[in-house]
């Protein structure tokens, strides 16, 4: 089976190419375009790993990660946030909370992926 | 006990100031010079009478000599040089000591230039928590970010996935090519913003765009050489109707400039360099304007780009009595009176304000005689200060949703916030909630001036297929006492100018 990644970002364009690169690395990606959706997608089906941006449309990044971190059942999920440069204090809020790991844009897609396979513990595949 | 006084270095200071022999000022104080000799080499210390004799006998504040105010000002430069801007670079307590006894005054000078100092520092602390909390700045800085996240992407998995479909590398090259050119608008949108095309006047010109602000102001938004200049050009035009000007201007360009006019397509242009146009080549060329603009904003393209080109000469000896900083704060200005002129040539001035006078300021009738914008009539009506041939004095105004202001003009004496967002108490972001219809304000002012003005929203077109424009609200506004001579105030009672808040 392999991982699932839900990559929650409301700008298509980034939604696009980090799906586009999360399936090339091999994972199941799922998509919410908002912070509701996400935490409905949550209930439905955890995934094992989500990519969180902050700055979201009707419920920001950083409730979403309350929420998600204050269930138990959702403790193993890993989050990882997508932070804006410049943004030190959301950075250190994020962490604060519950947050693992966090991506500062404007980042390396490379970076994001490699960080997704460290925090699953997936090794890289060689060509 | 009471605390003995020593204030032999100061007596001497002061014995010394005015001039007075040790004999001269101890027969003044009535005692002897053996005696004031000890006491100003501090064998004898400072008796309470001897003390009221000096501060009698030589107008010295009270207190003073006792060292109660040395000792707060003493007090005061400590806490002054202990401030880490010094570093190591403090003075010894003994010679501050020297200072304080020796200088008093210059010492309170010292002290007041440091508040002075720590006030501006504090402003300054505070003015840049204000700019990263604001919502237009963290909202923007996001979106550039996200912008540059996508472009940043798609450019990678380009060059590391040699795998990908033709119709792959295709969708991803043009999500590439139609981020940057979002990225280039919101640039633009944002170094417009920064430089504002105009303002309002300040006491000082901290940025170039301010000195934009007091160019305006200094010269009370009134340019007679421009405006002859447009009058002249107008002639050389053959003084064209307003549905005939588009058709002049394109000629001028064309045949004595030699650039071209071409009205491109939204969906056949690429990336116009500056959003909606661009001149490529500089001597000559090719004027590329985007179909979506209005016929009024490609007149006022043609006749900025004239006013640069043919008419640089008069831009610059407008601007030569003016002092500008630096290049920076010379091209906005040069910017600045550019765009007055091309508003001089397609409303000019006499025609203009006699029809302002004629149609009582009816903005919407005034752009249908002269084929212009809302806007453009609004920044046109700030500009009628000609002496003897005066029109109302206006301010104009425009925000954004936030209330972020990004033109400001104000013939009228109002003080309009040189910084940020405009507080909702002026009315003027009230338009946005009755889009496209025209809404009434009065304002109290601090000096309790009362204005009266009317809001309205005006929307950019797109650069794109499917892309919104950009809406701001842009208000109008006059001192009450001149709005009589404005149709939208007929019917007010502005007897009762507290009583005139009013909606639409």
């Amino acid at each position: 089976m392999p991982h699932t990644v839900l990559v929650v970002e409301d700008e298509p364009h980034i939604v696009d190419s980090l799906s586009f690169l999360m399936k090339r690395a091999g994972f199941e990606v799922f998509i919410a375009r908002d912070g509701d959706a996400a935490l409905r997608m949550v209930e439905s089906r955890p995934p094992d790993l989500m990519l969180l941006d902050i700055m979201l449309p009707r419920r920001d990044g950083f409730d979403v990660l309350k929420t998600v971190r204050s269930n138990q059942a959702w403790r193993d999920m890993r989050i990882i946030l997508l932070t804006a440069k410049g943004r030190d204090v959301d950075r250190l809020k994020g962490m604060e909370l519950g947050a693992d790991d966090f991506v500062t844009k404007p980042f390396s897609t490379k970076d994001v992926v490699r960080l997704v396979r460290q925090h699953l513990g997936v090794e890289e595949k060689l060509a | 006990m009471a605390r003995q006084i020593f204030a032999g270095r100061k007596i001497r200071h002061l014995r010394g100031q005015i001039g007075l022999t040790q004999i001269a000022m101890a027969t003044k104080l009535g005692i002897s010079a053996a005696y004031l000799n000890l006491v100003e080499h501090n064998q004898r210390p400072l008796s309470r009478k001897l003390q009221k004799r000096l501060e009698d006998a030589f107008n010295i504040k009270e207190g003073e000599l006792s060292g109660g105010e040395e000792a707060r000002l003493l007090s005061a430069l400590n806490e002054l040089f202990s401030d880490p801007l010094f570093g190591r670079s403090r003075p010894d307590g003994a010679a501050l000591g020297d200072f304080v006894a020796v200088h008093p005054e210059i010492s309170r000078a010292l002290l007041r230039l440091y508040r002075a100092f720590r006030n501006a520092r504090e402003d300054t602390l505070k003015a840049r928590e204000v700019i990263s909390a604001d919502p237009y700045f963290t909202e923007t800085s996001h979106k550039l970010l996200t912008q540059l996240t996508s472009i940043r992407s798609f450019a990678e998995i380009l060059q590391d996935n040699d795998d990908l479909s033709d119709h792959q590398r295709n969708r991803f090259t043009t999500v590439l090519v139609d981020e940057s050119q979002r990225l280039t608008l919101m640039v633009g949108e944002l170094f417009d913003f920064i430089n504002g095309e105009s303002a309002q006047s300040a006491l000082l010109s901290e940025t170039p765009t301010d000195e934009v602000v007091d160019m305006l102001s200094v010269n009370d938004h009134y340019f007679p050489t421009l405006e002859h200049a447009a009058d002249q050009l107008r002639e050389r035009l053959g003084d064209p109707k307003p549905y005939g000007l588009f058709d002049a201007l394109a000629g001028y360009l064309d045949q004595q400039l030699g650039i071209k006019v071409e009205v491109v397509s939204v969906t056949a242009q690429s990336s116009l360099k500056r959003g909606m146009w661009e001149l490529e080549g500089e001597d000559g060329g090719i004027l590329r304007l985007m179909e979506t603009l209005s016929v009024s904003s490609l007149n006022f393209r043609m006749a900025r780009i004239i006013a640069e080109v043919a008419y640089a000469d008069v831009l610059d000896k407008t601007l030569s009595d003016v002092l500008v900083s630096g290049e920076e704060a010379r091209s906005l200005c040069l910017k600045a009176l550019g765009s007055y002129f091309a508003g001089a040539l397609m409303m000019p001035y006499t025609q203009f304000r006699e029809a302002a006078i004629e149609l009582r300021h009816d903005i919407d009738l005034l752009r249908r005689r002269f084929r212009v914008g809302f806007e453009q009539v609004c920044h046109r009506l700030t500009t009628l200060q000609k002496p003897e041939e005066e029109g109302v004095p206006f301010h104009f105004i425009r925000v954004d949703l936030a209330g972020q202001i990004s033109k400001k003009f104000s013939a009228s004496g109002l003080r309009i916030p040189r910084y940020g967002v405009l507080s909702p108490d002026w009315g003027v972001q009230d338009a946005f909630l009755k889009p496209g219809r025209v809404n009434l304000h009065s304002l109290r002012a601090e000096d309790q001036t009362v204005y009266f003005s009317i809001s309205k929203t005006v929307t950019k077109p797109g650069t794109m297929v499917g892309q919104a424009g950009n809406t701001f609200a842009v208000s109008l506004g006059c001192e009450v006492s001149f709005a009589r001579q404005v149709v939208y105030a007929d019917g007010l009672d502005f007897a009762h100018p507290d009583s005139v808040l009013l909606g639409s």
